[in-house]
């Protein structure tokens, strides 16, 4: 047996909890984005036709994660014709090394970067930093993050768990601005500095949302325009995709552009889909001179190469899963993870990526209830595969003596009719004791404002007979 | 029976059959004859068949059928945050010259971009622009192009489900004219109304003679920061949506 060495969940989240401000912002915060999806789907499609689409959005991604060489040959092949230069990255320091590798091959200075989850998995701004290459996040969430020297700690809305006081702290510290709290004032300072960044970058770098087989296209969605100017206005631009990301083609795209940024922010598109094939081609008057893909692995064979685990790189990242779990709403969002991806999308698919030793306890911090399953757009049955991290976790000796010693014990007890009793009234008697007339030990620390009522507590056989 | 927990009663009889029940809402005819690519048989013709897939998702997806799919258009645009300009009866830009004038002078636009498809709409947009006296400049120009006021372009589609329009880069639309200045004009004809995504998807053959194509569904907008939408973050703040519908044009 060994202690996880990283990462203990239960210290991230006892530290989350501390803040109850940014408790509160982030459960009313993804309290709403669920609603609002909910109510999108219904208005835009009702339930039943709902529950089509993403069984046939699930179907989709899953022949494709079944026949993932094909389609990723197929859409090599295009992109190559399109004049793009497709790399493949066996992990994240090898994907790293290939964006460093083109930054210096064109002599880049400074790059601007679009948000992209899969960057975070490979650290790669730190990598090109140490590099000498300056790099801005632009997305304004993703910038603020940077500005603090802090992690996304959600996948769609990553500064999720910052209010707008550290915002123009962080603002007046790193920028030189007059401190202002208005959002408006925030966002336009951030506009101007970020201009000028990007007229002057040389290298851009995003993500992608999909990339299309037959044609060689990658998509990249914002809400900001940020991946467009990342794209248009530097001479070079990589993009960094997981190989799972892959889809047939343009119809196939249409499903799923419906189906993401209702799951992700309840809108009917995003503001800016942006498709794009290869560099500029000689008519056009601008954009990028070399587009380069890069195709990161890491890990991702291995997942597909399992049969039941495969189900999750039907994943397009929309985020919709988070909003809607009961944990991640309580515990103040992704840093109680303590992982890239965070949420039960991140606590099924982390322990596959870096080793269930690291995060055998991620899969631990759900209620299994199901509302994953349910708001998943590609249907991913997210609990089933907690279950089963939970049960390799248990099988591989991962907990701590004193969590299977209790389970142990209680197992013995609940096996043995007399010991089962006697434990009971004792239950009972321990329950009153805490529920003693006013005093303050009646306060359970963990269920604020509620309280044990004498009398309920346990379950009496003896009452029933 | 009734023991010493309503929780132990047998269930009520069902109020209906669970066969009833999974018919109608398991339609399994709406995936039929979507191709398994993991087929060994669609393995071996190389690409993946995707025939059918978009008529299936024709059905499930469309969201409205009404007929009038420019009014839908008109409505779910306004509803992104569009400003929708609907010039009724003309086809050409001499016909919404009142509109544009007003609409230049309402955002005070000093300098502008034009790039439209054809040089005569380009012609055209110009003088208009120099009327209200505004001064065209060139998108090559970055300087200028930074501090134009207003960005006009036209597009090769308009989404009604959406209220979306689609730009396609090419040697006459840039891929900066809409994504620079702070308000975006975009010229849009009725015909050019598609009623639902995938029908625009359809038209856009990305990559065929192209190497960008963009959907853009509203102004450019962030709510990263406590949740308030703001909008104008890297794109325009403003999109101006002009609707030339003229009935008898196609």
């Amino acid at each position: 047996m060994r202690e996880s060495s990283h990462f203990s969940m239960k210290q991230a989240v006892d530290r989350a909890v501390q803040d109850r401000e940014v408790l509160q912002f982030v459960s009313s915060a993804t309290q709403l984005k669920y609603e609002a999806r909910k109510e999108a789907f219904a208005h835009d499609f009702g339930h039943k036709r709902y529950q089509h689409l993403r069984q046939l959005a699930g179907r989709i991604r899953q022949d494709v994660v079944e026949n993932l060489d094909h389609v990723l040959d197929q859409f090599t092949a295009n992109a190559q014709q399109a004049g793009t230069v497709v790399h493949r990255a066996r992990d994240a320091r090898h994907a790293n090394e290939l964006c460093l590798q083109i930054a210096k091959a064109n002599e880049c200075r400074l790059c601007v970067k679009s948000k992209s989850m899969v960057t975070e998995e490979i650290g790669l701004v730190p990598d090109l930093i140490a590099a000498g290459i300056e790099t801005i996040e632009t997305d304004l969430g993703e910038f603020i993050v940077q500005l603090d020297g802090d992690t996304p700690s959600h996948i769609v809305t990553p500064m999720i768990h910052k209010n707008r006081a550290s915002v123009a702290r962080a603002f007046v510290r790193e920028l030189g601005v007059e401190y202002t709290e208005d959002p408006e004032q925030l966002t336009a300072i951030a506009r101007e500095y970020m201009r000028g960044k990007y007229r002057q970058a040389d290298l851009g770098i995003s993500g992608a949302n999909f990339l299309l087989a037959d044609s060689g296209t990658a998509v990249v969605c914002t809400n900001e325009g940020n991946a467009d100017l990342a794209v248009n206005m530097p001479r070079i631009h990589i993009i960094v995709a997981g190989m799972e990301k892959v889809i047939p083609g343009h119809r196939e795209l249409a499903v799923f552009l419906k189906l993401l940024a209702r799951s992700a922010t309840a809108q009917p598109l995003t503001v800016y889909t942006t498709c794009l094939t290869g560099p500029r081609r000689p008519p056009e008057q601008d954009g990028p001179e070399r587009v380069h893909i890069i195709l990161l692995d890491n890990g991702r064979s291995a997942i597909q190469a399992d049969l039941t685990s495969r189900e999750l790189l039907r994943c397009i990242r929309c985020g919709a899963c988070l909003n809607a779990c009961p944990v991640f709403r309580n515990v103040g969002g992704g840093h109680a993870y303590g992982a890239v991806y965070s949420g039960p999308i991140g606590a099924a698919i982390m322990p596959l990526l870096q080793g269930l030793e690291t995060y055998h306890e991620l899969p631990e911090a759900s209620s299994l209830c199901g509302a994953c399953y349910e708001v998943c757009p590609v249907s991913i049955d997210l609990p089933s595969h907690l279950i089963r991290h939970r049960r390799e976790g248990v099988d591989q000796h991962l907990h701590s003596w004193s969590d299977r010693f209790m389970y142990r014990a209680w197992a013995y007890v609940l096996q043995h009719p007399t010991l089962y009793r006697g434990a009971q009234s004792m239950a009972r008697w321990v329950g009153r004791a805490l529920a003693g007339a006013g005093s303050s030990g009646g306060r359970v620390p963990v269920t604020q404002g509620r309280s044990m009522l004498p009398g309920i507590v346990g379950f009496h056989p003896e009452s029933v007979r | 029976m009734t023991g010493w927990t309503r929780i132990r009663d047998l269930p009520a009889p069902a109020s209906r059959r669970f066969r009833d029940w999974w018919d109608r809402t398991h339609d399994d005819s709406l995936t039929e004859g979507v191709p398994r690519h993991s087929d060994p048989a669609a393995q071996a013709i190389g690409v993946p068949d995707k025939g059918g897939t978009d008529e299936i998702a024709r059905r499930v997806s469309r969201s409205d059928t009404r007929a009038d799919i420019t009014a839908l258009f008109v409505e779910r645009a306004q509803a992104i945050g569009c400003n929708v300009h609907r010039v009724g009866g003309g086809s050409s830009i001499t016909d919404c010259d009142e509109v544009l004038q007003r609409l230049l002078s309402r955002i005070t636009c000093d300098t502008a971009v034009v790039q439209l498809g054809t040089a005569a709409d380009q012609d055209m947009m110009e003088q208009v622009v120099r009327q209200a006296g505004g001064r065209i400049v060139d998108a090559a120009d970055e300087d200028a192009l930074f501090a134009a006021d207003a960005g006009i372009t036209d597009v090769v589609l308009a989404i009604a489900e959406t209220g979306s329009i689609v730009i396609r880069v090419g040697d006459t639309v840039g891929r900066k004219a809409w994504l620079v200045p702070p308000v975006h004009i975009a010229m849009v004809r009725a015909s050019q109304v598609v009623p639902d995504l995938i029908d625009a998807m359809e038209r856009c053959r990305f990559g065929s003679d192209s190497s960008a194509t963009v959907i853009i569904t509203g102004p450019s907008k962030t709510a990263d920061i406590e949740g308030v939408l703001v909008t104008g973050v890297h794109g325009p703040g403003a999109v101006h949506i002009l609707l030339l519908d003229d009935p008898d044009s196609d």
